[in-house]
C-alpha cells in the first residue's frame, strides 16, 4: 500500500474531479456519456502506457502522436488508394509502426544519443511521412470497412472495444514492468543508467525494447483511431505525445526515470480525459486547454505536498535508525542488485 | 551483437530515408500541366493556391485548380496548412514570396491578423482570396459564396427541419474549426439572423475543434450528453458532417437530434441519402480553385475583374441529391 501512496492521492484528485463534474452536471453519469470517457481513457491510456515504459527506463518519447498519425493514415490509404484489404492495410501499418520503434530505439542505443534529439527527429520525419503519402489531405473510408469500423466505434460486452484493446495492453504491460526481469531492469536503468550497465543489465537492448513497445502501442492507438473517425488526417495525433507525457507524469512517473507504475498511467490517462469531457459538459469547450493545464499544474503541486509530508513523516520515523536503513532510492539502484522502485 | 545493431540502424535507416525521398518527391507541387502555351510561346503564368486545412473538401477545389491549369495554361501550386494555424499559413505565405510566383489565391486562416501580410504579398503580385474573405486586405477579388446568405440557408433549412419533425422548443449546438475566420462568423451570423430568431429556440455558445476531427467528434459527443433538450446539431465546416453523423448515430438517445451540415464530403451525402441529415448547404469548392486561377491571370492580363466572384450556393437535401452526386463524381474523377 505504502508503494500506492502518490496513485492513490492522484486516484483521489480523479475521483474528487469526477464528483464536481457530476455535481455540476449529473448528466456526467449518463450512459453515453461514461461509454465515451471509457473508450477515449482506453485509447489514451494505450499511448500513453507505451511513453510510461520509456520514461521509467530514463527516456522520453516524442514520436508517439506522429507514430499515432502514420499507422492511421497508412491503413486508410493503403485500403483505399493501394488496392490492399483492410486486413493487409493494418498489418503493413503496425509493421511500419514497429520499423518505426525498432530504428529510433536501435539509433538511440547505438550511438548514445538523447532520445528527446532522436524522437523529435522522428516525430517531425513521421509527421512528414504521413503529410506527403496523402499530399496533405484527409482519407477517409467513405462509408466502407464497417466492420474495422467497429473496433473504434463499436461495443463488445457492454463496453468500447477500445476498453478491450487497453485491458490487453494493460495487462502485457504490468505484467512486463512489475512481474519480469525486464521491468526490474527498466527500472534500474531510469534509476541510474550507470549502475545498471556496471552491474551487467544489458542497458541497450532493454531501452531499445520500451521504443519498440511504445511504437506497437501507439500504432495499435493509431489504427483504433482511424477505426473511430474514420477519417486519417495528417494532423491526427497532433500534441499526443504531450498528452502522453502528461498522463504518465500525473500517474506518478518521474521525467528523471526510474519511477511509475501501470495504474498510475491509467489515473493520469483518466484526469486527462475527465477534465475534457468536463469543461465541455459544464464550461465551453474554448476552455479545455486552460482547464487540462490547470488541473495538471494543480494535481502535481498537491501531489508534490503530500510527498512533502510523507517524508517528512518518514523523516520523523527513521531518525532513531541507523542512517544505512534511509538510503535513497537511486543509491539502491547502484547497488549489484538493482532494486526495483516501482510496485513490483 | 554490435554488428547486429549497426546494420539493423543502417537497414532502418534505409528504410525510413527511402520512404521520406519518395514522400519528398510526391510533395513537390503537382507539376504544370502540358501548358497549351496559347498565343505561342506565350509566359506560363505560376500561381499558389493555398488552403486552410486538409478536409476532403480542398481535394475538389485541388480538382478546379488543375482544370484551371489545363485550360488557361498556367502552372498552379496547392499548399495546405494541416494545422489550420496562421503561423503555419503565414510560413507558407512567406515561402510563396521568395519563389518566382506571379499571383497567390488564399483562404486567409485568420483575416484581420493576416491583413498586413496580403498587403505585403499584394504589393509584390496580385492576390485573390477564396472561400473566407479578408476583406481589409488589398486583394484583388474574393471567390467564394456569400456566407452570410449560406448561414440564412441553413438556417431556413434547420426551421424547415424542425418544423417537418414537429419541435417547437430545445436547444441547438453548432460545431466549427475556429470562429475567427470570416466564413465561420458570416455563417453563424446568418443561422443566428434566421434560426436564432424562432421562438423557442436556443442556440449554444459554439463548440470549437480547431480542424482536429478527434476533438470535432468529441465535441458532438460532449453536447449529446450535457443537452438532452438538444434537437439539432449544425456543422459550419465540411468534416463537421460525418463527424456530427459518427457520434448521433452511436447515441443511444431516445431522441436524436437533427443535423444541417455545410459541404460535400462523402459521407455527409451518404447521410443525406440516408435520411440523418436533413440538408447540407454546397458551395462549389471546384469553383473556388477554378475562378481564383482565371482571376489571377486576368489580372496578369491586366484585365477587369469584379471584387467578388459569386461561386453561389446550393441546398442538398434527398429531392436533388443525386443528380449533385453523380457531377461531383464525374468531377473527382
Amino acid at each position: 500500500m505504502k508503494a500506492f501512496k502518490k496513485e492513490i492521492t492522484m486516484f483521489a484528485v480523479m475521483v474528487a474531479l469526477a464528483i464536481i463534474t457530476a455535481v455540476l452536471n449529473p448528466l456526467f453519469l449518463g450512459g453515453d456519456n461514461l461509454r465515451n470517457n471509457v473508450r477515449h481513457i482506453s485509447l489514451i491510456s494505450l499511448f500513453a502506457l507505451g511513453e510510461a515504459m520509456v520514461i521509467i527506463a530514463g527516456g522520453i518519447d516524442l514520436s508517439i502522436g506522429s507514430i499515432i498519425c502514420v499507422t492511421a493514415v497508412t491503413t486508410s490509404y493503403l485500403a483505399m488508394y493501394a488496392g490492399f484489404g483492410i486486413g493487409a492495410a493494418v498489418a503493413i501499418s503496425l509493421g511500419i509502426a514497429l520499423l518505426a520503434g525498432i530504428a529510433q530505439g536501435a539509433i538511440i542505443a547505438r550511438f548514445n544519443i538523447p532520445p528527446f534529439v532522436v524522437t523529435l527527429g522522428s516525430m517531425l520525419l513521421l509527421r512528414g511521412v504521413a503529410e506527403v503519402l496523402t499530399g496533405g489531405s484527409d482519407v477517409g473510408f467513405q462509408g466502407k470497412y464497417p466492420g474495422f469500423r467497429k473496433l473504434g466505434e463499436g461495443i463488445a460486452l457492454g463496453m468500447p472495444v477500445p476498453f478491450w484493446f487497453a485491458v490487453g495492453a494493460i495487462a502485457i504491460v504490468a505484467f512486463l514492468m512489475h512481474r519480469t526481469l525486464f521491468g526490474r531492469y527498466c527500472y534500474a536503468i531510469g534509476s541510474n543508467p550507470e549502475a545498471a550497465r556496471l552491474s551487467g543489465i544489458p542497458v541497450m537492448w532493454i531501452r531499445l525494447a520500451t521504443f519498440i513497445g511504445a511504437a506497437a502501442l501507439s500504432g495499435v492507438a493509431g489504427m483504433l483511431y482511424v477505426a473511430y473517425l474514420p477519417t486519417a488526417t495528417p494532423s491526427l495525433g497532433n500534441a499526443f505525445e504531450l498528452h502522453a507525457v502528461a498522463a504518465a507524469v500525473l500517474g506518478g512517473c518521474s521525467l528523471q526515470g526510474g519511477k511509475g507504475s501501470v495504474f498510475g498511467v491509467l489515473i493520469g490517462a483518466g484526469i486527462l480525459q475527465i477534465t475534457f469531457n468536463a469543461v465541455n459538459l459544464v464550461g465551453q469547450s474554448l476552455w479545455q486547454n486552460v482547464v487540462a493545464g490547470g488541473v495538471i499544474l494543480t494535481a502535481v503541486i498537491v501531489d508534490r505536498l503530500f510527498e512533502k509530508s510523507r517524508t517528512f513523516a518518514a523523516g520523523k520515523k527513521a531518525a532513531p535508525t541507523s542512517p544505512s536503513t534511509s538510503a535513497s532510492p537511486s543509491a539502491s539502484a547502484a547497488s549489484a542488485n538493482p532494486v526495483v522502485e516501482g510496485h513490483a | 551483437m554490435p554488428k547486429t545493431i549497426r546494420s539493423s540502424v543502417m537497414m532502418m535507416l534505409t528504410v525510413v530515408l527511402a520512404a521520406a525521398g519518395a514522400g519528398c518527391k510526391k510533395s513537390e507541387p503537382a507539376p504544370a500541366a502540358p501548358a497549351a502555351q496559347p498565343g505561342g510561346g506565350a509566359k506560363t503564368y505560376k500561381f499558389a493556391f493555398i488552403t486552410n486545412n486538409s478536409s476532403d473538401f480542398w481535394n475538389i477545389a485541388s480538382k478546379g485548380v488543375a482544370k484551371a491549369e489545363k485550360d488557361l495554361g498556367i502552372e498552379a501550386h496547392v499548399f495546405r496548412p494541416l494545422k489550420t494555424e496562421v503561423a503555419e499559413q503565414q510560413r507558407i505565405i512567406e515561402d510563396v514570396m521568395v519563389q518566382n510566383f506571379d499571383g497567390m489565391a488564399i483562404c486567409a486562416i485568420n483575416p484581420d491578423a493576416m491583413t498586413p501580410l496580403l498587403d505585403k504579398v499584394a504589393a509584390k503580385m496580385p492576390v485573390v482570396v477564396h472561400d473566407s474573405d479578408a476583406p481589409k486586405s488589398q486583394r484583388k477579388a474574393f471567390v467564394g459564396t456569400d456566407n452570410v446568405a449560406a448561414g440564412k440557408m441553413a438556417g431556413q433549412a434547420a426551421i424547415d427541419a424542425l418544423k417537418a419533425a414537429g419541435i417547437t422548443k430545445g436547444k441547438i449546438a453548432m460545431f466549427v474549426g475556429r470562429i475567427d475566420m470570416q466564413n465561420s462568423i458570416d455563417r453563424k451570423r446568418g443561422i443566428d439572423e434566421t434560426l436564432g430568431k424562432q421562438p423557442g429556440i436556443e442556440i449554444l455558445p459554439v463548440f470549437l475543434d480547431g480542424a482536429d476531427r478527434n476533438k470535432a467528434k468529441k465535441n458532438v459527443e460532449d453536447a449529446l450528453a450535457r443537452y438532452p433538450d438538444l434537437v439539432m446539431t449544425i456543422g459550419l465546416w465540411s468534416y463537421n458532417g460525418p463527424c456530427m453523423v459518427d457520434a448521433v448515430k452511436a447515441s443511444t438517445r431516445a431522441k436524436k437530434p437533427l443535423i444541417v451540415a455545410f459541404d460535400e464530403e462523402e459521407e455527409t451525402l451518404k447521410a443525406v441519402e440516408d435520411g440523418v441529415i436533413y440538408a447540407t448547404i454546397v458551395q462549389r469548392p471546384f469553383q473556388f480553385g477554378y475562378q481564383s486561377m482565371k482571376a489571377l491571370k486576368d489580372v496578369k492580363e491586366g484585365k477587369t475583374i469584379p471584387a467578388f466572384i459569386d461561386t453561389t450556393i446550393q441546398k442538398i437535401d434527398k429531392s436533388n441529391l443525386t443528380p449533385f452526386w453523380t457531377e461531383l463524381r464525374e468531377m473527382k474523377k
